[in-house]
């Protein structure tokens, strides 16, 4: 070969790594590669270079279960509030009826200010009554009536929700809510919530009067008058709080409110509209959701349907947020589920049927074996939050994850088995992994990388003679001829007896031809 | 979720998602999430992981809202990673006003070392890091192509459709971008890696 003619061959090489060559151009750059150090080595070192960089990205961008599951959430949640933004959303939300309510979701040990501001009548200065008429709704259609104090604590158990008169007011208490109503000073109500939901009807206000909810950091204060809305504020201090849920929601179903924050901005929320802030400040004005407005109705009409609420609250809600406040009763929130979970995403998915009680790995081996793939991943990322370095669940999951064609999930998983598993069931996963890359990922380069490593392992190879001939076969996608050769002739030579050396051997001839 | 669950396609999903399901949105996110912050990661590699992830977040919203107007001809992994690609610029622009990057005509990233998705969970290898410094030595455009390329296996065809850019132009810059990396000072390390594994 003249050194014009190397000169011109080698200046396929860019079209060679870009599959641009036709079929004989490309064959004749194989030949070429034979004789050319030069190009051979810029091959390889793109070649790995590339390999390096695409697992370094993947990597790179891994995020647990967990916190996918919680994008996920929120991602529907932003969604779905877009679309309620459309016209086809807004003719649906009909105005509602007259009374001012106050829908209120506290997280996490937050408070609420809730004062009565403004008035310049001494006689409305009176202090509300001391004592608080209670209204217990039960979940299995019981009522009962107690009496609480301003200044104790109120709270619903995870069976019941509260309607609590306040005066000419009444506080609704969602399950596994808590608060402390307490007077706060002669012209004003502290309402403190601790935990969970609670949704605030205000008698009628006149002239200058107004009602007034503030957040416990003092961050946000609502201004009404005569205005039915719903208020949402999540704490942001502890781990409990779902940072990628909105941070404060004011959703007005009649008459306007006023929402200030104490940076300086403020908002007007119309009727049929709600305010959502979130975490990163970003704030936007936009139509009331459905979830919402159906809480704010469910929580104060409580003999209507009260199952139906804890149905709604159990739904990942797009406006109200997803934390565990909004766990389903009993039936679901029982074990160590909830509170003592930190760092546990709101709605696991649990899978369908009658016995959420815990699965065992056995149990879940087997509904992947039944095809109940969906059902296991389920059950074992949410197993995962707590046994985070279990290796056989990372492996179920990958397997369940491969035979749903989530084969990037499948790929992240078993990363997981090599990184915490004893050294031959790792090495069994990157065997699994070079398949996938192989077969379903199409990237050659991760397959040559994985049944690289399985071969180099020490660990006794079950699967040697194929993991040569996959090896072999991606090398010979990348067009890494020599490579290829010596490791389908290893197969043929080696384990001659196999089903891989009878595939090498038709490669081989593939590559002769 | 039922054991008999059948798994759409991602056209069939986006044609839910024009129908106004939610949740189908959110399977998409699931798969293809990874790999949307691969490609924003290593696009702009000063991208702290956080912001990684809220620009993703951004892709697949956009990705619904677009939903409508997908065309089933068109292949959904360019039009996600079109997508994704017209964010990370979005980003970068953003990042530009507030004065964290200074730009020549190919928003060019001055490296910040020790930022971009270095603040990922995943522990930061030499490897990963000497991975990063070459990336950050291309320009955005020729970067940006490459990790198409290499990250997402696209071809050059694929890439151009994805950018809705001429081929020629993709593979004008691919090749630089690859002869870039190839010449890098640190390209030393990919032949200390081939020596250990070619026999
Ligand atoms: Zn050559």
């Amino acid at each position: 070969m003249t050194a014009r003619n190397e000169y011109n061959v080698c200046r396929d090489l860019h079209k060679y790594l870009d599959r641009d060559l036709l079929e004989s151009a490309r064959y004749g750059f194989e030949q070429h590669l034979t004789e050319c150090r030069t190009c051979t080595a810029a091959i390889a070192q793109w070649t790995t270079f590339a390999g390096a960089a695409r697992n370094d990205a993947t990597q790179q961008a891994f995020r647990s279960p967990a916190a996918e599951h919680i994008a996920q959430k929120q991602l529907e949640a932003s969604f779905s509030q877009q679309q309620a933004l459309s016209p086809w959303h807004r003719r649906s939300f009909a105005p509602l009826m007259a009374t001012a309510v106050v829908l209120v979701c506290l997280l996490a040990g937050a408070a609420i200010f809730w004062t009565r501001a403004n008035d310049p009548s001494p006689k409305q200065t009176a202090p509300v009554p001391s004592t608080v008429q209670i209204t217990r709704f039960s979940m299995d259609g019981s009522i009962r009536q107690t009496t609480g104090h301003q200044g104790t604590p109120i709270a619903a158990t995870p069976n019941e929700q509260l309607l609590a008169t306040v005066g000419k007011d009444r506080v609704a208490v969602a399950p596994k809510g808590r608060m402390v109503i307490k007077r706060k000073e002669t012209t004003s109500t502290l309402l403190a919530l601790n935990d969970g939901w609670i949704a605030c009807q205000v008698a009628k206000r006149h002239g200058s009067r107004q009602f007034v909810t503030r957040t416990q950091d003092k961050r946000f204060t609502v201004v009404v008058k005569g205005t039915r809305f719903g208020v949402q504020y999540q704490g942001s201090s502890d781990t409990r709080v779902d940072e990628l849920s909105p941070l404060l929601q004011v959703a007005v179903t009649e008459g306007i409110g006023q929402v200030e924050e104490t940076q300086g901005r403020t908002w007007t929320v119309s009727a049929a509209e709600q305010l959502v802030v979130q975490p990163s400040g970003a704030a936007e004005v936009m139509p009331i959701s459905e979830q919402n407005r159906t809480i704010v109705s469910s929580l104060l009409n409580p003999s209507s349907a009260p199952s139906a609420l804890t149905d709604i609250l159990a739904q990942p809600n797009p406006a109200l947020d997803s934390s565990d406040k909004a766990s389903p009763p009993p039936a679901l929130s029982r074990g160590t589920k909830t509170k003592s979970s930190p760092g546990v995403s709101p709605g696991i998915p649990r899978p369908d049927g009658p016995d959420a009680s815990p699965v065992s790995v056995a149990e879940m081996r087997q509904w992947i074996g039944a095809g109940r793939n969906a059902d296991a991943i389920a059950v074992i990322e949410a197993r995962l939050l707590k046994e985070p370095g279990n290796s056989e669940l990372w492996r179920l999951l990958a397997e369940s994850k491969r035979k749903v064609g989530d084969y990037q999930g499948a790929i992240v998983a078993y990363q997981q088995v090599i990184d915490s598993a004893s050294p031959q069931m790792a090495n069994a996963a990157r065997y699994k992994m070079g398949l996938i890359y192989q077969n379903q990922l199409h990237q050659p380069a991760n397959a040559i990388t994985q049944f690289s490593r399985y071969l180099a392992d020490g660990e006794p190879q079950l699967l040697r003679a194929e993991a040569l001939y996959h090896l072999g076969r991606a090398e010979y996608n990348m067009g890494h001829k020599a490579s290829a050769r010596a490791h389908l002739n290893e197969v043929t030579e080696q384990h001659s007896a196999t089903a891989a050396a009878v595939q090498a051997r038709k490669l081989l001839q593939q590559m002769d031809l | 979720m039922t054991p008999n669950t059948v798994v759409r396609s991602d056209e069939a999903l986006m044609t839910d998602i024009a129908e106004g399901d939610t949740a189908a949105l959110g399977q998409l996110y699931m798969r293809h999430s990874q790999a949307v912050r691969a490609m924003i990661g290593y696009v702009a590699p000063a991208m702290s992981s956080h912001d990684v992830d809220d620009v993703t977040q951004e892709v697949f919203l956009s990705l619904g809202k677009a939903a409508k107007s997908y065309r089933h001809e068109a292949l959904f992994n360019a039009f996600l990673f079109r997508i994704a690609s017209n964010r990370a610029r979005d980003w970068l622009r953003r990042s530009w006003v507030r004065g964290r990057f200074t730009k020549n005509d190919d928003l060019k990233i001055v490296s910040t070392p020790g930022a971009g998705m270095t603040a990922a969970p995943g522990q930061q290898t030499m490897l990963s890091q000497t991975i990063r410094q070459i990336l950050e030595s291309l320009t955005y455009n020729h970067r940006e192509v490459l990790v198409l390329n290499i990250v997402q296996g696209l071809t050059c065809d694929e890439i151009a459709d994805v950018l809705n850019i001429r081929p020629k132009t993709v593979r004008t810059r691919l090749h630089r971008a690859r002869a870039a990396v190839l010449q890098h000072r640190h390209a030393a390390i990919w032949k200390d890696a081939i020596s250990e594994t070619t026999p």
